[in-house]
């Protein structure tokens, strides 16, 4: 007796030349991409790290001990086990607020980039796709914008507001949106004119549709590296504004805040601005790596 | 292309005014003005005093107008930090900034245009790799650690270069630096994506198959239509780089753009504010017309309207 | 790659101090082979002339090509004939000045009568743009002969002789006339120990030593031939420039970066103390809100016991600075200790929370403007008895802003009392029951006033004796620290570090 099942094995089992589904492809393109693994696998550790920082870090990351501030790491000769990456000028264990900050910058790196780059991706297509007017006016916001000092908005968002995360990541998104929107401009003025897209117009397709379906798409890969390049942006920018007062709330730490803290200390106690440093590498890179597998993974015609 | 160039003219126009009228007002909001300007340990005598003598007691609409008025009479006032006039001030200061900007652009196209280009021919080679390690590193790389350790490297270790000032040419090498880098990983990533989607492309294949030499269909075919988004990019990155940058300005000690505009909002230096903010108004509006008419050059399908 | 090998090196490595000891810095203390001091300096100067400036550079560069009719000691702070050989008061509204004679200007004119009568005539005309209201409190200054002047006040002040000895500098007759406040930017001319030989726009000034400066001068002869003071925004710059022996002298460096580098042989450190103390300010008035905690006067003890004042000045501040307990700086005239102590004491500040009826705190803003380490040390300490604070961080300007409006119910912020060793420099304007005074207390604003008026000492002592007593038992402020200054200078120069902050580097000298 066979049941349907064994029935269609059966069938299937000879023919070993059947295409496997594209899904499969994409799943074996992506475990052969090695760029796309290791960068999805350190992206996914500091994500993990980030959310398991409660139970993962030694110590609260807020307790200060003013007498056991600024202690070395444990490599230094005058390190010790208790604190693994020492202490910050107040005494906080430097490992906790590394491990704490992970998820403040990530949701700052993340959270700028997806407002900035709405705002600077429509702006840049409707700029792009319909010209004239309406290119003249997004041209006007744009040159607005980077006329206008950043400082300068940030004060006058601090006195009006005060600071907080969501202010951070509002300011932050209304300042960097302005790369997406001359990039994603240019690309699409130059796909605008291209025969499908004409075609597309002629069938009769709403402009709506057409940017959506067949521009955006197009344009998919200056977004990613316009985005990779936003959010290392967005996490150091976030240092500079909090000491003009609209970063994250003290003692909350992040790691563009750990950075500036750690500045005046450069020569005599490098560890302090080279632990963020170097966490804030690995998340650039692994971001950037992962941008460029997904890009290689999902557009196969473009592999050589 | 005269009607093109009117509408742009206008349009900057625009853009000032309306630039010009956001700074005042952030300005104001930003801080008390006439407190900013009597400095850390006035007393309140000394507040009133300053805002009296500013004219900062008398409603908003009244200070902008008179500021207008005088601006568009070619007059834009005076400095109130440094008590001369604002346009003999940016004389001052543009040289410095102009000099640094248009190094450091020349230095980040000559290396992030190449290296692009290299990276997309050979992607996920050693040399893509090494291509994409050096932008994260530019861009992971806060400024001011990375002029703080050429300091180190060329002053310190091996005492080659002047920590600071901006006397000789021998100043500005690290400056340009620290700022070409700071601009190279946008033009770069972006010349790479971008020859990769044209090297895809059926006319390239086509001209390949032709038999085309390959350097000629690199350069006169792929880059030419790769470049066009990085061309935009280039346009901002070098409106930034004229408008000076605080950070690169403070490290070395350079007295540009950048560190003016920061001293004017701090000490609520208001018509050197202005100045600061409508040159480099016209830098974007520059750099970006710049930059569309040379795409318009590159890629002919894109028609000016 | 290269640069993530360089920052792992960077980590690991026997960082970056050793190093530099390791290949050691060949061309340094350039400065004493062509007796060029060179200094360098945070902010920039807007204008040459005290006058027309508000900022330390301005300090530093007008006592170097200035003086005064009079001159502060920088150790024992006593006020010394300069310009002027013999003062006297004729009334609370009215001194008398004997002048120097041959004393020469770096034109080579005599200073006399009429250049004194001419400066403060003009900087004292309500349309001058200059800075500072006491400027503004001189009437009119009359000449008696060639050299005698009189000076009329427009109300009694009794730290005119301060302020002559401070910031009033004497120019020559007629140098205003023709470019108004630029004159001293586009012609210097004072009587200093240094002659301004030329501004450097924006980067920084020179000077050279003036040959004909008058013996018996309280500001000693010049040693050093040439200063050279250079605008180095940067801390790390500065450290850097004097590893390397392009700076010989820089000041206002943090404590812990001015203790790391004086491990280096080769240059010294110097800490003093300055004028500048450091306070919590709480708005006892309730201008904030009708409900502010604040109002009640158990809640500011208990943020007086809260804090742990000793811990942050031991920890953090260091260098010469220390817990004060009075709102004025220990040594300045009037000022006294002898007043309420809150020692720290959680405990006590629990309790007193909850008998003021917040047993379990309360939740308020907290405004800083600088000293971020020791604004987060308050938080935390202030957290750890149930008072939670919002940080708001900003601009002096912003936050003095928001205090003047009555948007502030606590903060962190220092005074600097203008450099002078008086209280009358700090608490009058703390005090006044104007929008600057955030507790409003007609008493104390009271004896502040009779303590400001009088010429008397012992008058003036009385009421400001009793003025803190009060204040500090209702705890207005709560007083933090004395803020010392750090000096880092070449090993090879002799430096006298001041007792009130005003570096005077006329008195610098190479070591012998």
């Amino acid at each position: 007796m066979t049941t349907q099942h064994g029935i269609l094995k059966k069938i299937s089992g000879d023919d070993d030349i059947i295409e496997p589904t594209p899904g499969q492809i994409m799943r074996a393109r992506s475990l052969r991409h090695w760029g796309l693994m290791i960068g999805g696998i350190v992206l996914c550790i500091i994500v993990v790290l980030a959310i398991l920082a409660p139970g993962v870090a030694p110590h609260n990351p807020y307790t200060q001990i003013l007498s056991d501030r600024l202690l070395p790491p444990v490599w230094d000769s005058q390190g010790s086990m208790e604190h693994i990456l020492g202490t910050d000028q107040v005494g906080r264990d430097y490992l906790s607020r590394l491990l704490y900050g992970a998820r403040i910058s990530l949701m700052i790196g993340f959270a700028t980039v997806l407002l900035s780059g709405f705002i600077g991706t429509s702006l840049g297509l409707m700029a792009g796709y319909y010209g004239g007017r309406v290119d003249m006016f997004i041209n006007y916001l744009i040159t607005v914008r980077l006329s206008l000092p950043g400082i300068l908005v940030a004060l006058a968002a601090v006195q009006l507001i005060g600071g907080s995360l969501p202010v951070v990541i509002t300011v932050l998104g209304f300042m960097l949106w302005v790369r997406f929107a001359v990039v994603i401009r240019s690309a699409t003025m130059q796909i605008r004119n291209m025969d499908y897209i004409k075609a597309a117009k002629a069938a009769g397709c709403s402009s709506f549709r057409l940017i959506v379906t067949q521009i955006l798409p197009n344009v998919l890969n200056q977004f990613v590296v316009i985005a990779t390049l936003e959010a290392a942006h967005a996490i150091l920018l976030e240092a500079s504004l909090s000491f003009l007062g609209i970063g994250v709330q003290p003692p909350l730490p992040s790691w563009g805040l750990m950075i500036n803290e750690g500045k005046d200390f450069m020569f005599f106690k490098p560890y302090l601005i080279s632990i963020p440093g170097i966490a804030l590498f690995c998340l650039v890179l692994s971001i950037n790596l992962v941008g460029d597998g997904i890009r290689d993974v999902t557009a196969p015609e473009n592999r050589n | 292309m005269l009607i093109y160039t009117l509408k742009r003219v206008l349009l900057a126009l625009l853009v000032a005014l309306t630039v010009s009228i956001l700074t005042f007002g952030l300005l104001h909001l930003s801080s008390d003005p006439a407190v900013a300007l009597a400095g850390e340990d006035a007393t309140e005598e000394d507040i009133q005093l300053v805002r009296v003598q500013y004219g900062f007691d008398k409603p908003l609409p009244v200070q902008y107008m008179t500021w207008l008025t005088n601006a568009l009479q070619g007059d834009l006032g005076t400095s109130y930090y440094f008590g001369i006039p604002v346009s003999t001030l940016l004389a001052q200061r543009l040289p410095v900034t102009l000099t640094l900007g248009s190094c450091a652009l020349i230095y980040a196209i000559l290396f992030a245009v190449p290296l692009g280009v290299l990276a997309a021919m050979r992607p996920n080679t050693w040399l893509d790799r090494f291509c994409l390690s050096l932008a994260v590193s530019a861009q992971a790389m806060p400024s001011f650690w990375f002029g703080l350790m050429l300091i180190v490297v060329f002053c310190l270790w091996f005492p080659l270069l002047p920590v600071s000032g901006s006397d000789t040419w021998k100043h500005f090498i690290m400056p340009t630096i620290v700022l070409g880098t700071n601009a190279m990983p946008a033009i770069m990533r972006l010349t790479r994506t971008g020859m990769m989607d044209v090297l895809a492309t059926d006319y390239i294949r086509t001209a390949r198959a032709k038999g085309l030499r390959p350097n000629t269909v690199l350069l006169k075919h792929a880059l030419r239509n790769a470049v066009i988004p990085v061309i935009a990019v280039i346009g901002i990155q070098a409106g930034y780089m004229m408008g000076g940058t605080v950070i690169i300005e403070t490290i070395f000690a350079l007295n540009g753009m950048g560190l003016l505009a920061y001293e004017s909002i701090m000490y609520f230096d208001l018509a050197c504010m202005e100045a600061v903010v409508l040159l480099l108004c016209l830098v974007f509006i520059t750099t970006t017309f710049v930059a569309d008419i040379l795409n318009a050059w590159l890629d002919p399908r894109i028609r000016i309207r | 790659m290269l640069k993530k090998i360089l920052k792992r090196k960077f980590v690991s490595s026997a960082l970056v101090l050793s190093m530099l000891f390791v290949f050691g810095i060949q061309s340094g203390h350039a400065g004493k082979k062509d007796d060029t001091l060179n200094v360098g300096t945070k902010t920039e100067l807007g204008n040459v002339d005290k006058f027309f400036n508000a900022n330390r550079t301005g300090m530093l560069v007008q006592r170097l090509f200035t003086d005064g009719l009079l001159y502060t000691d920088p150790v024992t702070l006593e006020i010394k004939p300069a310009l002027a050989t013999s003062w006297k008061w004729i009334n609370p509204k009215l001194m008398e000045f004997e002048l120097r004679k041959g004393v020469k200007f770096h034109d080579g004119s005599e200073m006399t009568a009429d250049d004194v009568v001419y400066t403060l005539n003009y900087v004292s005309d309500p349309a001058i743009k200059t800075k500072g209201s006491y400027l503004k409190n001189i009437d009119h200054v009359e000449k008696l002969n060639a050299f005698k002047v009189r000076i009329h006040m427009k109300e009694p002040y009794p730290l005119m002789p301060n302020r002559l000895a401070g910031g009033i500098s004497i120019y020559k007759k007629g140098c205003y006339d023709k470019n108004g406040s630029l004159s001293q930017n586009i012609n210097p001319n004072g009587t200093g120990p240094y002659r301004l030989t030329k501004i450097l726009d924006g980067k920084g000034f020179a000077f050279e030593k003036f040959d004909n400066y008058y013996k018996d001068s309280p500001k000693g002869q010049p040693s050093i031939g040439k200063i050279v003071i250079r605008i180095i925004p940067e801390i790390n710059t500065q450290i850097a420039e004097v590893l390397s022996g392009g700076i010989d002298w820089i000041f206002q460096v943090p404590t812990d970066i001015a203790e790391s580098l004086a491990n280096n042989p080769r240059v010294t450190l110097e800490q003093a103390p300055s004028m500048r103390i450091a306070f919590l300010m709480m708005d006892a008035a309730g201008r904030t809100d009708d409900n502010s905690p604040f109002k009640n006067i158990k809640v500011r003890q208990a943020v007086s016991y809260a804090v742990n004042r000793g811990e942050i000045v031991k920890q953090l501040v260091k260098g010469s600075s220390k817990v004060i307990h009075s709102a004025c700086k220990p040594d300045q005239f009037g000022c006294t200790e002898d007043v309420k102590r809150y020692e720290y004491n959680p405990e006590k500040a629990k309790q007193l929370l909850k008998e003021a009826g917040y047993p379990n705190g309360f939740e308020t803003k907290l405004f800083g403007y600088k000293y971020r380490p020791m604004v987060e040390a308050v938080m935390n300490d202030l957290a750890a008895v149930g008072i939670k604070t919002n940080l708001n961080w900003g601009t002096y300007s912003g936050m003095r802003g928001a205090w003047q409006k009555g948007k502030v119910p606590i903060a962190l912020t220092s005074w600097a009392s203008s450099s002078l060793s008086d209280v009358d420099a700090i608490l009058p304007y703390f005090y006044k029951m104007d929008k600057n005074d955030l507790s409003r207390d007609q008493e104390v604003s009271d004896l502040i006033k009779a303590g400001g008026s009088s010429a008397d000492s012992k008058v003036r002592l009385e009421n400001y004796d009793k003025a803190l007593k009060l204040m500090a038992e209702r705890a207005y402020w709560l007083p933090m620290f004395s803020v010392g200054m750090n000096y880092i200078f070449s090993n090879n120069l002799e430096f006298v570090a001041p007792n009130d902050g005003l570096p005077r580097l006329f008195l610098t000298k190479w070591k012998k």
